[in-house]
């Protein structure tokens, strides 16, 4: 295993934040950690990264206590962190230096990362004649979005092995967010081990092979996206007729979950259940435009698992 | 203890760099150094205005003198060498009747740049009255100055009055001192009396001590600033990836204190140059001037440097519980609610101090005053001055050192329990008992 969160737990007074969590990562890939707001999933991170001290538990990478100080670990933090009137460039090499990168090779780093994400212009303003360089190199002169893809580089610049991203793609736009899915490819091509945490299901079900969801502090569901979703088996059927179709869901005694003009959301209890409607309704010379039966997505367990207890 | 210390280096470098970089820092640094060259030329030429009286306005004066002693070209050569150049006019004696009156109402009236002396000794002791025209140009301040060497000038009447010749005067002039000895059983001394300081090494130690106070607040808000900055800016939590919250403090603060260590290595430098220079111009030492001789003939590298070594401590000391106070707020409007800690524990230091330099003032050597020199919270403001003008004795220096740097240690040791919970607090401040309930 290389990464293992043995039995976590966080208190603070008498509210126990994070109430022993485990996961484990053996192989390279993207591990999610999902929640509801407050449910304890950055400071489960901060507790990984030893930000802070858990009252018990453990963790360890590649069979060591995690030390962040000599393991290279990244960290996109969900609150952006750059000093608002350092130069970009001085702050840069100045993380990358805390990570034991040398200056020649952050710089050339930084060049590239810069061209990558496209802030080139902010950390190397280009000088105007007969004036002083641009102000425009320093964090509180940039805009959301850019200062986030300065904090990507910060995160990525000692080529981490374990990359952790919180929230990575909120406040994107959609260029931008496509940029950073680029990126995020990358580093697991590059065979890198990622955490994530994001309310952002279907990024998480492009990215993700495993997960955990917290529940204030709770796990209440971990392991493989697959195997999870394997075990709900393919109990979602969407239907799409020419005409009224509610009088076959009566006969055959489906759930309805949801109905749009366009199609229904059936619940049913098994696949044979499903063939067989879909049989019945071949056979009255219904005409059928979609047909799919699938397991539920990774949004209907998250609300499933959570949902209801969130609302308590 | 080293992993936790690994990356200060870093923190130390950037802090320091991006200090010495930022305008503020710069345009301080400037108008110190200015300050400082301009310093002794400046003040050379006030005193060698002060000496040459170009503004003194006092040109004649009227003396009516009832004891016989005043001597008119005494007194004209010692105003002279005060600066003033004066035609005295022995207007009146006491035989006359009116003409004291007379005198008064002419200076009143009609003179602009004399005064009129009184002398008399119909009360029992000689008195000197000094009069001079309302609507006139002499001012107050001159009439003080001339009024001192005027004294000074009479005494030199009264001995030539008496015939009293030098070896009498020296005798006479000879500054008496009075101690209290107290025997042992033994039959030993064992303490000695007067032991208080001279006013001018009170002033010393008092200036000394604000200058501490000021060094202190001023680098301690510094690093709780860059602190909260890095809190409210999140940086913290992309920094504490890399270091230990203890390094990130220990980097911080002894880049402030290279940073003020700079500058008043600087200042010192710049200011000795200017005074070396304006001495090599003119022939006289500003410095002489200003300090005092008995302080000045105390001070060496060897009381300098403790001197230096008490105000970088209390700075790491100051400075580190600033940082502390930084990390218990998360937004930069909650600063000084977060710093009245920290200001509270220098305002003890100070007022310890500043009894203490009192208590020695008026009482010479006591225990209150040992208390101050060895109580960690005011030793760093008190000990610099009290080695230079001599109260701290060997003993006291080492005990308070090591009091002290054992109080550092402990700081750093508490920093380094609360500092990683207090640096990714947000929220409401945390207050002591909260603070000392995390170090568990």
């Amino acid at each position: 295993m290389a990464l293992i969160v043995d039995g976590l737990v966080k208190k603070y007074g008498e509210k126990t934040v994070v109430d022993h969590l485990n996961f484990a990562m053996e192989k390279p890939g993207v591990y999610a950690l999902l929640g509801t707001n407050g449910a304890g999933k950055t400071t489960s991170i901060r507790i990984i990264l030893g930000m802070l001290a858990s009252d018990e538990g453990r963790v360890t990478w590649k069979g060591a206590p995690l030390d962040p100080v000599n393991a290279n670990i990244g960290y996109l933090a969900e609150e952006r962190g750059l000093y608002p009137k350092y130069s970009l460039l001085d702050q840069l090499l100045y993380f990358a230096k805390l990570k034991k990168v040398g200056k020649k090779e952050a710089l050339e780093r930084i060049k590239y990362w810069a061209e990558r994400l496209e802030v080139t212009e902010y950390i190397f303003p280009p000088a105007i004649k007969g004036k002083k360089r641009s102000k425009a190199n320093r964090a509180d002169q940039l805009s959301k979005g850019n200062q986030q893809k300065i904090q990507l580089m910060a995160a990525l610049l000692s080529d981490p092995e374990l990359l952790v991203l919180d929230e990575p793609l909120s406040g994107l736009d959609p260029v931008n967010t496509d940029l950073f899915k680029g990126i995020i490819r990358e580093e697991i091509g590059k065979n890198k081990f990622l955490i994530m945490s994001s309310h952002q299901m279907p990024v998480i079900e492009e990215f993700c092979s495993d997960i955990t969801i917290l529940n204030r502090g709770k796990s209440v569901l971990t392991g493989n996206l697959n195997e999870i979703k394997k075990s709900y088996g393919r109990v979602n059927l969407f239907v799409k007729c020419e005409g009224e179709i509610d009088r076959y869901i009566e006969q055959f005694g489906l759930t309805l979950a949801n109905r749009t003009p366009e199609e229904y959301h059936l619940k049913v209890r098994d696949e044979a259940q499903a063939m067989a409607f879909l049989g019945r309704l071949v056979q009255d010379n219904v005409m059928v435009i979609h047909f799919e039966l699938r397991e539920p997505s990774l949004h209907e367990i998250f609300v499933e698992k959570v949902g209801g207890a969130h609302e308590e | 203890m080293k992993n936790k210390l690994s990356g200060w280096k870093d923190v130390f470098l950037f802090t320091l760099a991006q200090t010495l970089k930022s305008k503020a820092f710069v345009a301080s640094f400037i108008i110190m150094m200015l300050l400082a060259l301009v310093a002794s030329p400046v003040m050379n030429m006030m005193s060698a205005a002060d000496g040459e009286n170009a503004n003194y306005t006092i040109t004649k004066m009227y003396v009516y003198d009832e004891t016989g002693y005043f001597n008119a070209d005494t007194v004209r050569a010692m105003l002279k060498t005060g600066g003033w150049t004066v035609q005295v006019d022995m207007g009146g004696t006491p035989q006359e009747g009116e003409a004291y009156e007379k005198l008064c109402a002419h200076v009143d009236e009609s003179e602009t740049s004399a005064v009129l002396l009184f002398v008399t000794a119909k009360e029992g002791p000689v008195e000197l009255f000094l009069e001079y025209s309302r609507n006139g140009e002499i001012k107050k301040t001159e009439l003080t100055a001339f009024e001192q060497v005027l004294f000074a000038a009479f005494e030199e009447c009264r001995y030539d009055a008496l015939k009293v010749d030098a070896a009498q005067r020296e005798l006479l002039s000879a500054q008496v001192s009075t101690s209290v000895l107290r025997a042992g059983m033994d039959g030993n001394v064992v303490s000695e009396g007067d032991t208080s300081i001279s006013g001018f090494e009170y002033w010393f130690l008092y200036g000394l001590l604000f200058i501490g106070m000021m060094i202190c607040m001023m680098v301690g808000s510094q690093v709780a600033t860059s602190v909260i900055v890095e809190k409210s800016s999140k940086v913290v939590e992309y920094l504490l990836t890399s270091v230990k919250p203890l390094a990130v403090i220990v980097g911080k603060v002894l880049a402030m204190l290279c940073v003020v260590m700079t500058e008043m290595v600087g200042l010192i430098v710049v200011f000795a140059a200017s005074n070396a220079i304006t001495g090599q111009k003119t022939g006289e030492n500003v410095l002489a001037k200003l300090i005092s001789p008995e302080v000045l003939g105390k001070l060496n590298p060897v009381n300098i440097a403790l001197g230096l070594i008490f105000i970088a401590l209390g700075m790491i000391f100051y400075a580190t519980l600033a940082g502390l106070a930084g990390a218990t707020v998360s937004r930069m409007e909650e600063a000084g609610e977060g710093l009245v800690m920290f200001t509270i524990s220098v305002l003890v230091g100070v007022y310890v101090g500043i009894g203490a330099a009192g208590s020695l003032l008026g009482a010479g050597d006591n225990p209150f005053a040992v208390f101050a020199m060895l109580f960690p919270l005011s030793s760093p403001f008190l000990m610099p001055g009290a080695i230079v003008i001599g109260k701290a004795p060997v003993w006291i220096i080492v005990v308070s050192f090591v009091l002290l740097v054992a109080l550092i240690a402990l700081l750093f040791w508490f920093v380094a329990r609360v500092y990683e919970a207090l640096i990714v607090h947000n929220g409401n401040r945390i207050g002591i008992k909260q603070l000392l309930k995390m170090r568990n």
